[in-house]
């Protein structure tokens, strides 16, 4: 089967580097739907890759066979053929639409009835994919589109050429006013215009030789390795931008005057990465230096002017955050604190002078609920006071990302502790995944309780986070809370947690519904989370989770100690009994009661409620030690022969309807034992030899 | 390239584009994007080309001239191409070479902004046209306009005439420009620029300029009641620098700016409303 390569370049005014990533993803099929556009028109594609640069996107699809047969199907025989069995003006007419003769034509049956077909040999895959590649084009989606010219189409920024080519046939199409073509465009100012390319394999050459380098991955190698020789200070955010903003990296190094080296390295770090998108060098002792690195799109005549023009900028940038720096630390934090009773927080949720004394009791709250020791209390409530002054700054007008971060030093410019600017500098973490978590007890406190306040208080006004679309940030929120209580060993029942903050907070709300709502949105997350981080089976998960999420960190110990013991004979035996108490009970409308033991009559289940009263209060100890690998050997081994033998000669389904209800109530309750305090061993998925 | 000499290019390379040179707005504005020849004309259906200078104060701004590139007051040349052409972005390096920037020469960037103005109910879509990292030029496909969404669309562009003077002049202070041969920038604003921070800063007499902003509100109110357009379009951009002037001075409260934002918008949305609607007629 003769094959050829397809390639679509859609050429744009540049177009914001953070879409890129997203695009290409739909591109190479890794996600939504662009290659069910294709199989809808029977083309079976081997493998999509994709690449771009600020100004092209490029699909590039490897051998799709330049023609196939194609299967039609036609009417139903019944009306294909009349009752003499000869063909209908129908038939006829679908054997002249497709062009076609009666030797083609073949009966068979779908799923209803008898039909005919015919089979085209050697169909051209050109129409379709001319019919296709616009589909394509419009199919991308991005975070923000606009107009440019009067045809109904949005797109990122404006489309200027389309090339489309399958081998060295152009496939025709229009979009947007432009009609796909066979012609390029190189780099904006070191390659050549208009250049038309010959077929699909000569296209990645022409590319390169004017000056255009358009592998993403390759690209960024190029840049990491540069950095990495000259020491970069890493931020892996702004190479993945830098990467997206150049069509061919070059590089410039540059200086600064060493007294901004005085700055908090945060800001000096803003600054540089914002305005200028440069990176910081440091030193072999890894401190940070006077010198940058800047990423150019191309290289250029002239370099060292253009470095020089870096450098007055840079001095200018560094100049401004200087001015900030000192105008803000002419008053204390504790004075710009003042001004928080005028900023509001949210206009259903009050001020932020509300919410920061708010904190404060959260804060209390937590303290005594999670067992926190060695906090100084005085210090907290001096944190939690401040936390919040230096979102008044100029400084973190000008750098929103730096909240926080300004608090803390601002702090220690104003004379407050250690022990209270950490705390203040720390409220924030982890700001991402991956991101580093406070370390100081009285910043984590602060740190959950400014998230739970949050979180609580969207819910209560029913901004949830829906789709992509997360404003407040809360699930990142969410996350944090997870990532903080599991690293740090930290005790707190969300649900507890939830009932205080909601009491305390502003604006009122179904709070059984909310509740609710938040405590499905804390156990998803707590799934994603761990997801993430550990290699568990999905069923052990499952069954932990059936148990209940409340107190996330107990979750992972619980998780962690049955994943430990998961191939040992007594995890099968705890295993066991949870799934046979569960199949014989799960149908009776018991609640949680107890058997009698008066009811009794068979020996077997006398011993079996015996053994279970007496392992009872032990589980139940060592639960409340988080002692679950033991928890489980006990209930496995003590239990288990017990059981067998109950169920070997004990009925349960017997006439007398109390003997009945009790023996169900002894193995529900044997079941709920474990069930209730550890997971539902009877989701756990047994592949029986 | 002397000051003055960039802006006669720049008028030069444009009147050949087929722009109306129009003239600066005699009443303060923080950008070209608020002279009546942006606003309302980016409004209609009717191709339009427009390029002026325009001085753009914006009070926050200002560092007593202490700062070589934050001012107080400054100057934007102000282009508005409607429809906006296939190959403006071709036709905008063209200017830059008309002012002796050679792009093989710099590092020339389009780097993303979404461009908005919360105080005209105006947004758009395009750039920041970096030289050698230093922004020089913003470069907007509008798509909104006192809160109407636009067809065909205009594309704005902004010149900063002092940095692209600077680059010229190899300066690393824009007060340092030569504005001709024997007058520099700061012969001509550095006073200026001084005692207008002095004044924004300090010296201004916040009740009065909140008592002003009252006034220029209630009067361009009234004029939108007469439907007397222009009028009230200048009293709303009396408003809009009073609102400024009290930033500036940091007596707003973050609620209050939000507010003061939200009454000079709705000005702005009343006018776009009355020029729409008096052009249906």
């Amino acid at each position: 089967m003769e094959t050829r390569d397809l390639i679509l370049e859609i050429g744009t005014e540049e177009i914001p580097s953070g879409y890129f990533a997203h695009i290409l993803d739909l591109l190479s099929f890794k996600e939504g739907s662009i290659k069910e556009i294709f199989e809808a028109e029977h083309i079976r594609i081997e493998g999509a890759a994709s690449y771009s640069t600020p100004r092209r996107i490029i699909l590039m699809l490897k051998d799709i066979p330049i023609s196939q047969d194609m299967v039609i199907d036609g009417p139903p025989t019944r009306v294909a053929y009349d009752k003499a069995k000869a063909p209908t003006k129908a038939l006829e007419a679908f054997i002249k639409k497709n062009d076609a003769s009666i030797d083609d034509i073949e009966v068979f049956q779908d799923k209803k009835e008898q039909r005919v077909r015919l089979t085209k040999k050697g169909v051209s895959n050109k129409e379709a994919l001319e019919r296709i590649l616009p589909k394509v084009i419009r199919s991308l989606d991005f975070p923000k589109t606009m107009r440019w010219n009067e045809e109904d189409f949005v797109f990122a920024r404006p489309l200027r050429w389309i090339l489309a080519l399958f081998g060295d046939e152009i496939l025709r199409f229009s979009l947007a006013g432009i009609e796909s073509s066979n012609i390029t465009y190189g780099h904006r100012f070191l390659g050549h215009d208009k250049i038309k390319v010959k077929d699909a394999d000569s296209y990645f050459r022409v590319l390169e030789k004017n000056h255009v380098m358009w592998d993403n991955e390759q690209r960024k190698d190029k840049i990491l390795t540069f950095l990495q020789k000259k020491r970069w200070q890493e931020n892996m955010q702004l190479l993945e931008e830098v990467n997206n903003l150049v069509e061919y990296p070059y590089f410039l190094e540059g200086t600064f005057k060493k007294d901004y080296l005085t700055l908090p390295e945060e800001v000096l770090l803003a600054s540089m990465s914002k305005h200028q998108r440069i990176f910081c060098l440091k030193d072999k002792q890894d401190a940070l230096t006077n010198r940058f690195g800047a990423v150019l799109n191309g290289r250029y005549r002239g370099m060292r002017g253009i470095r020089r023009n870096y450098e007055n900028v840079l001095d200018a940038r560094l100049k401004d955050a200087f001015f900030f720096y000192e105008s803000d630390t002419k008053k204390s934090l504790a004075d710009w604190a003042e001004g928080l009773g005028e900023m509001v927080f949210h206009k259903e949720l009050g001020t932020v002078k509300e919410k920061v004394e708010r904190l404060k009791e959260i804060a209390a709250f937590f303290l005594k609920e999670t067992g926190i020791k060695g906090v100084d209390k005085k210090a907290l409530s001096r944190a939690i006071s401040l936390s919040k002054a230096d979102l008044l700054t100029q400084m973190v007008r000008e750098f929103p990302s730096l909240q926080g971060v300004v608090g803390g030093y601002y702090a220690l410019v104003s004379g407050e502790g250690n022990e209270v600017a950490t705390a203040i500098g720390e409220h924030y973490l982890p700001r991402f995944s991956g991101d580093h978590l406070p370390k100081t007890e009285a910043a984590i406190i602060c740190s959950l309780a400014d998230k739970f306040d949050n979180i609580v208080c969207y819910f209560k006004i029913g901004k949830f986070p829906k789709g992509s679309w997360d404003l407040y940030a809360l699930r990142r929120q969410s996350i944090g809370i997870i990532s903080i209580l599991l690293n740090k060993q930290i005790h707190l029942s969300l649900e507890k947690a939830f009932d205080y903050v909601c009491g305390i907070t502003p604006a009122s709300c179904d709070k059984g519904k909310i509740k609710v709502v938040y405590l499905n949105f804390f156990k998803e997350r707590f799934i994603a989370f761990i997801k993430e981080k550990y290699d568990y089976r999905y069923d052990l998960l499952d069954s932990v989770i059936a148990s209940g999420v409340d107190d996330p960190y107990d979750c992972s110990l619980k998780l962690g100690d049955l994943d430990s013991m998961i191939d040992e004979p007594c995890f099968e035996k705890a295993r066991c009994i949870v799934e046979r108490t569960y199949n014989i009970t799960r149908s009776s409308k018991l609640k949680a009661e107890e058997p009698k033991a008066a009811l009794f009559k068979d020996a077997k289940e006398r011993s079996l409620y015996g053994r279970y009263k007496e392992i009872r209060d032990e589980f139940m100890g060592l639960c409340a030690g988080k002692e679950y690998r033991r928890a489980t050997e006990l209930y496995g081994d003590s239990l288990a022969e017990e059981v067998h033998s109950f169920f070997a000669d004990v009925m349960v389904n017997v006439s007398d309807k109390d003997l009945k209800k009790n023996r169900t109530a002894l193995l529900s309750a044997i079941n709920r034992l474990y069930r209730d305090n550890i997971a539902d061993l009877s989701k756990i998925v047994v592949t029986r030899e | 390239m002397l000051f003055q000499d960039i802006i006669e290019r720049l008028e030069k390379f444009w009147k050949k584009e087929g722009c109306v040179l129009a003239q600066a707005y005699d009443i303060e504005m923080g950008a070209g994007t608020f002279h009546p020849l942006t606003f309302f004309r980016s409004l209609g259906k009717e191709p339009w080309r427009v390029g002026f200078v325009q001085p753009s104060r914006r009070p926050t701004d200002g560092r007593y001239a202490d700062n070589p590139l934050r001012m107080q007051r400054y100057y934007q040349y102000q282009v508005i191409i409607k429809p906006s052409p296939d190959d403006i972005q071709q036709v905008y390096l063209r200017s830059l070479k008309a002012l002796g920037i050679r792009p093989k020469s710099h590092d020339i960037r389009f780097v993303e902004d979404d461009w908005e103005s919360p105080t005209l109910g105006a947004s758009g879509l395009g750039w920041e046209v970096w030289l050698d990292s230093l922004e020089i030029t913003q470069f907007t496909y509008f798509q909104q306009m006192g809160g109407f969404e636009l067809n065909p669309i205009s594309c704005e562009i902004t010149y900063g005439l002092e940095r692209i003077a600077m680059f010229s002049q190899g300066t690393d202070d824009a007060f340092k420009l030569q504005w001709n041969d024997n007058t520099t920038y700061a012969d001509i604003c550095k006073r200026d620029e001084q005692e207008s921070c002095q004044y924004n800063f300090k010296a201004q007499d916040t009740t009065i300029t909140a008592q002003l902003f009252d006034i220029y509100e209630k009067e361009s109110r009234r004029l939108i009641g007469m439907e007397l357009l222009l009028p009230a379009y200048e009293y709303m951009l009396k408003t809009s620098h009073a609102f400024n002037l009290l930033d500036a001075s940091g007596v707003i409260s973050v609620t209050e700016r939000a507010s003061h934002i939200g009454r000079v918008r709705s000005l702005a949305k009343a006018c776009a409303k009355l020029y729409i609607e008096s052009r249906e007629q």
